[in-house]
């Protein structure tokens, strides 16, 4: 169950998905991941679409506001090792 | 903390909001968007106060799935694949009903498959990633998986033992995307697309890589599926040279990923193969030079005459497909 819940909280897990069609956001614990393509129509299908993802987008802003934040968030490099296949 | 989930505003303000213009009601906006944020010192009861029907029937449909997977996990578990039958448990996934089979003896050790209900990997405790993940698509199947709304997650793989899983946490501040091999948009149920997102299906893959050509290909191949009606389907990694990265000491980077296509109406077989890498260039190669390179006798059904003939893959075409799907 833990793994399926819905409710999204910015840079708190490495899990959670919400797809809208095409695009998706993707929650990292050092970004919010936004990927793929929509359409914004311009009919009610497209204004309801436009709401949820501004919704989504105030949420991540809040989030980011509600916090210390430094310059740029550090990566991790990977580490170079002996190929074991080769 | 926050959260995004739909249903988070109240009713009255969406309401409110889809009547009128975005701008005029800017001040408005921002008061009632804060005002469930006030009580963000205790999240939980919040989320519950503010739920919508949308959310409980997720959750529903999240308990229901919870309850089909443990089922799932015991009627799926397979053992170790070298010695086990050709096709590991799930033959429907295999040209012939046979799995690929191991070559290169370091790849071996631990090496094991798992079924999904919507495709099979082939698991390295080593790599802690897949070295392939296979899928048999047909029209009918893609034609169901369209429009699936998703709400998912990515997870660890709990039918492998602990000390072989890839966590979560090891691609954490990576930079890098958790690749499906075995796309989530191929699936053609809501259980088949959770189980997707296991870490058993994905690899450290290249932000760009994954976003761009990678995603093209993965289009390319559901629009061929649709006009040629079936094919079957192998995606991996590489890990070529005589160094590779590793993420937390654990997962480890491939160098290059490829998508093996075999076409019954040809019966033939080629694949794409990119860098793992910020690229827009693939090229298309055999599958009996993509054996050599990977190690395994990928598709064990067809003979070894009939490994060296390339067939023509369509060109990668990102983002082409559901122009006009639906929002649920």
């Amino acid at each position: 169950m833990k793994h399926l819940n819905s409710d999204f909280i910015p840079f708190q897990n490495e899990s959670q998905v919400i797809t809208w069609g095409e695009f998706s956001a993707e929650n990292r614990v050092d970004r919010v991941t936004l990927m793929g393509s929509i359409d914004l129509t311009k009919d009610r299908e497209g204004l309801a679409k436009a709401i949820e993802l501004r919704d989504f987008i105030e949420c991540v802003i809040y989030s980011l506001q509600s916090q210390t934040l430094v310059d740029q968030v550090p990566k991790v490099s990977p580490t170079w090792i002996k190929n074991p296949f080769e | 903390m926050t959260a995004c989930s739909r249903g988070m505003l109240t009713t009255e303000f969406r309401l409110f909001m889809e009547t009128d213009q975005c701008a005029l009601l800017k001040p408005l906006h921002s008061l009632l968007l804060e005002r469930p944020y006030l009580a963000q010192t205790s999240p939980a009861p919040l989320c519950s106060l503010l739920k919508s029907g949308f959310n409980q029937r997720v959750t529903f449909v999240a308990f229901f799935l919870l309850f089909l997977t443990s089922l799932h996990s015991f009627a799926y578990e397979v053992g170790t694949t070298p010695k086990g039958n050709a096709s590991g448990g799930c033959p429907e996934f295999f040209l012939g009903g046979v799995a690929p089979r191991v070559l290169n003896t370091k790849l071996q050790p631990g090496y094991r498959q798992l079924c999904f209900s919507g495709f099979s990997v082939g698991y390295s405790p080593i790599s802690k990633t897949p070295l392939w993940s296979a899928e048999h698509l047909t029209r009918e199947s893609l034609r169901m998986a369209k429009g699936l709304r998703r709400v998912n997650a990515f997870h660890e793989e709990t039918r492998l033992p602990e000390q072989d899983r890839a966590f979560l946490s090891d691609y954490a501040h990576s930079g890098f995307d958790r690749g499906h091999m075995s796309p989530s948009a191929d699936q053609s149920s809501e259980r088949a697309q959770e189980e997707s997102f296991s870490l058993a299906n994905m690899v450290p893959q290249n932000s760009n890589n994954n976003r761009h050509i990678w995603e093209g290909i993965e289009s390319a191949t559901r629009t061929w599926t649709k006009s040629q009606g079936e094919l079957f389907i192998l995606t991996g990694p590489l890990f070529l040279g005589s160094h590779v990265q590793q993420l937390k000491g654990r997962v480890m980077v491939p160098t290059h990923i490829f998508k093996l296509i075999y076409d019954p109406q040809q019966r033939k077989a080629s694949a794409y193969m990119v860098l793992n890498e910020a690229t827009d260039d693939y090229k298309v190669i055999g599958l009996g030079e993509l054996e050599k390179l990977s190690g395994i006798d990928l598709i064990p059904f067809l003979q070894t005459d009939q490994k060296n003939t390339l067939i023509d893959l369509p060109r990668p075409t990102p983002h082409q497909e559901h122009k006009n799907s639906g929002w649920d």
